[in-house]
This record gives C-alpha cells, structure tokens and sequence, in this order.
C-alpha cells in the first residue's frame, strides 16, 4: 500500500516495528513503532503512559511526512 | 556422547486383545491407548488406522510422534515431559520405524483469533497430496481425541501433547526385550581435523498457546539461543506444541526425524565435520530482540569454531527476520551459510517470496510454497471431520473435506512447506 500510495504521488509515513523491513519493502518514510502485535501503542502500560507513546509515534509521523528526504529513511 | 539407534519396522498395525509387537506387525489394545492417554480435558479417543497406499484424508491433526522408548535406563524418552529430567542422547534408544502416532481432534476455539489458536490442517496419503507428507508412507495409528468443555486452550494443549507423547511411548515399550533389525550409532566424535565444520541452526517457533515448542519439558516462549546435541533430538527433548499454520509446522515426528540432521550425520567424518545444533526462536516482537537473537547465534557459531551453518525456519512470518539477521552475522565473520526456507512468493510464485531478506543470504534452498493453489481429489475415506474450520481469525469458516478440493493456497495443507525438508517439493531457479 504505502509503495502503491507513494507511485501516485501521496507521501506515507509507515509505522513499522520492523523498520528495515519496511525499507526492503520500499518504504521512504519509516517511523519506528512499538512491537510487531501493536505498532502504535503499549499495551502494558498504564492508560496516561499508553496515550502518551501513540500521541508521540503520530506526532513523529506526522513529522515525517512534512520532512523532505533525499534517500529512505527511519524517523 | 554415543546413541545406538535401534529400529523395528513396523508394516501392518491391527486392533486386538493386547499391546504387543509380532515381527513387523503390532498389535495394539484400544483399551490400553484409552488408559494411558486419560486426562479430565479429553473425553474420548477412537483409535484409527491408516497405512500406506489407502487414499485417505486425516485432518485437525495437532501432532505427530513416533514411538521411541529407552529399554535400558539412562534417561528415558521425552525428558521433562514423560521421562525423567536426566541426560539423553547418549545409550539406547528403541524405535517403532515407519510407524507414525497422529494426534487428530476438534480442539474447541475458544473465540476468534488470528494466531493462538488450534489451527484445523489435513494430509492426504493418496493422490497428488501423498507428495507433501511423510506420513503416506508411514503406518499411521491415529488418535481421534474428544474433548470435554470447560478447559482453557492451555489445558488443551497439554492434553493433545502428552496425549500423542503417552500413546507413543505404550507402543514403543513392545520393543523393550526384542532385537531390533538395524542398530545405527550416532556420534559426534571427530576423526579429522581437516574437515570444515558444519553447524545447524534450527529455529523453532514458541510464541504462545498453540504455537510452541517444548525443551525438555519447558515452553520455549523466551527462548535466547542455545546449544544441542542432535542425538538429544532423537530422544525427544524437543516437542511441538501444536503449531499454527498447516502448512509451515514441525511436528514432533519431525524434530526426532529431522532429515537435515540425517543429513549431516550422513556425511559426518566424510565431507564434513558435524558441529551441533544451535536451537534458537522467531517471532520476537520487537526488531532489537530479533538483532540479539542473530548476533548469538552468531557469537555460538563463532565460539563453536564453525566453518559454516545451516539454517531452517521454525513456522512462517517475521521468523525470517532472526534468520536473516543471523545470516547476516555469520558471514561478516566470515562463516558460510545455506538457509532452506518456504516460498511465500503468491500464487505463482514470482512475487518477493521471503518477507525479508539480507545481501549475504545468497544461498537458499527452497522447500515449496504455502501460496501455489492446488487440486486434490476426493480420498476414499476421511479420517476426522466432515469439514474442518478455516480462517480461524474471523472465527472459523467451514471447509468441506469429504470431496474434491480447489485450494487458492495451502495453508491447511499439513507440512506441504515445513522447511527442514521432507517433503518432495521445491523450486528451482536456473
């Protein structure tokens, strides 16, 4: 999809926890995330800690999306 | 550590009065399997007999063991599980050869689920699906379990494991005073030093409840990499725990028939110098976990003086990210390596069929595809249920196994992709 997205002109930041195979994948824009069952949030901890962890990955993939990159990178 | 392999083979099992093992025919009283598989989670067990050449499909098969016992003390089979916590690998063991205990039931579900839980597969021993499986060509005793309501999925899993474990230990002890046919002695002892020496890495899958292996009795849920001897394999201190996913499991069976063992041991003192085993785990969550994963196996290789490993892969998915990484390790410290690893690679097999791969990784052997769509016809009898549960992530859909079937992939297909090798698929690119 990001691959897809990206060839007709639309910038995807991709949330990954395996960051390096995102970029095998093709992905320009990987935002490192938590762990494979849950990319964007912890459930482990407790709520206040949880929302904190997913409003800081949104927030560094919204930032990725408006940094301009020359070559694949992992924000 | 020296193994006397000794094998009875076994060509015709019949039902009868008692347990017992008449040249290359054994009997077997269903009473007798009743009694020792007895556990409040199972309410029931037919006993079912398939031997090769019958056009047959068995299905929601959770194990497969074949009966091994040691007659003479030292440890016993399944250690940490049956046997007492004691070495193994070293002695006798006796084995019923050809002969395959399958463990088959509908284990409940206990909700939907895209992972944990008892995942429904089938094997044909006749037709064009007789190619993917070990067991067309063995005799199989199979164990049709019934379980009872009100037991959690581990309680579950513990009774299908102890249950194949147990049944195939009864059946073994029919060999305790006889002489067996072929005695093969395993032994790791190096008669020359010139040899490159080979490890195998052999990477298992324990993640959860349904997707796991047992060491010696213990779950191997946070397993960090360790160091086996294979004649510990082939007493059993490695035991599936009900895998998810057909198509990519290993069995028991496997892991005490691993044929990339009998490889290596094949040509062990002649091309060769066989090494020992580095037993490591997939599927870790985060990618640092995967990285310490790979640069231990790497670091055991190294401390292990290899000059080159051999890597399988233990179920299907991100596993090939530990394996990669290791592949990786490995050979920027100069170690060679092969990898045999399933295709993933869509229905016609020309898509990118590994999930991830490294640069160093340049020689793999393929094991066969879980994605190649097949036909297989109806079988003359099924062993099981009339339709087997699909899907199990949107909560089952029904597969009707008694007819003719037109697989997109194959997934359910038991072992077709297990990736140490048995079977007699793969591709070849020239």
């Amino acid at each position: 999809m990001t691959v897809e997205m990206e060839r007709r002109g639309l910038p995807v930041a991709m949330i990954s926890a395996l960051p390096p195979v995102a970029l095998e994948l093709g992905a320009n824009r990987v935002v490192r995330g938590v762990k494979i069952p849950h990319p964007c949030c912890e459930p482990t901890a407790d709520a206040e800690r949880d929302r904190a962890i997913r409003r800081e990955i949104v927030e560094r993939a919204l930032k990725a999306l408006a940094t301009p990159i020359s070559v694949p990178t992992i924000f | 550590m020296r193994l006397e392999l000794g094998s009875f083979p076994v060509e015709e099992v019949v039902l009868g009065e008692a347990t017992r093992l008449e040249g290359r025919r054994l009997s077997v009283a269903a009473a007798d399997v009743e009694a020792t598989v007895a556990n409040p989670a199972i309410t029931g067990v037919d006993v079912q007999l398939v031997h090769p050449g019958e056009s047959t499909r068995i299905n929601q098969i959770s194990d497969v063991v074949e009966p091994r016992i040691k007659p003479h003390g030292g440890g016993d089979v399944f250690p940490g599980l049956l046997g007492p916590l004691e070495p193994v690998g070293s002695g006798r063991t006796n084995r019923l050869a050809g002969l395959a205990v399958i463990v088959s039931g509908e284990v409940p579900w206990l909700g939907a689920s895209g992972l944990f839980v008892p995942r429904d597969n089938f094997i044909d021993t006749g037709g064009p699906g007789a190619e993917f499986t070990p067991h067309s060509q063995t005799v199989n005793l199979v164990l049709r379990l019934s379980f009872a309501e009100g037991f959690g999925h581990e309680d579950y899993q513990q009774a299908v494991v102890l249950a194949g474990l147990r049944a195939a230990r009864l059946l073994a002890a029919t060999t305790v005073d006889v002489t067996p046919k072929e005695v093969i002695v395993r032994e790791l002892r190096s008669t020359s030093a010139e040899l490159p020496r080979v490890l195998y890495a052999y990477q298992v899958q324990s993640q959860g409840v349904f997707m796991r292996t047992y060491l010696n009795g213990r779950l191997l849920d946070d397993l960090f990499p360790t160091l086996l001897h294979p004649n510990e394999l082939a007493d059993g201190v490695l035991v599936a725990g009900g895998l998810g996913g057909g198509s990519v499991k290993l069995t028991t069976w496997l892991h005490q028939n691993n044929p990339l063992v009998d490889g290596l041991y094949a040509r062990h003192n002649v091309d060769w110098h066989f090494a020992g085993i580095i037993l490591h785990r997939g599927h870790y969550y985060q990618y640092e976990d995967k990285q310490r994963v790979a640069l231990q196996v790497a670091r055991l290789a190294q401390l292990m003086r290899a000059d080159g490993v051999v890597f399988t892969l233990g179920g299907g998915g991100n596993n090939i990210t530990e394996v990669m990484l290791a592949i990786q390790a490995c050979e920027r410290q100069g170690i060679k390596t092969v990898l045999l690893a399933w295709e993933h690679g869509g229905p016609q097999g020309a898509d990118y069929p590994l999930p991830f791969a490294v640069p160093e990784a340049t020689a793999i052997v393929s094991t066969g595809s879980m994605d190649a769509p097949i036909d297989l016809p109806a079988m003359g009898r099924v062993v099981g249920t009339p339709t087997i549960r699909v899907r199990p992530e949107v909560g089952g859909v029904p597969l009707a196994v008694g007819a003719a079937l037109e697989l997109d992939n194959r997934y359910e297909l038991f072992g077709d992709a297990n990736a140490v090798g048995w079977q007699r698929t793969g591709c070849r690119e020239w």
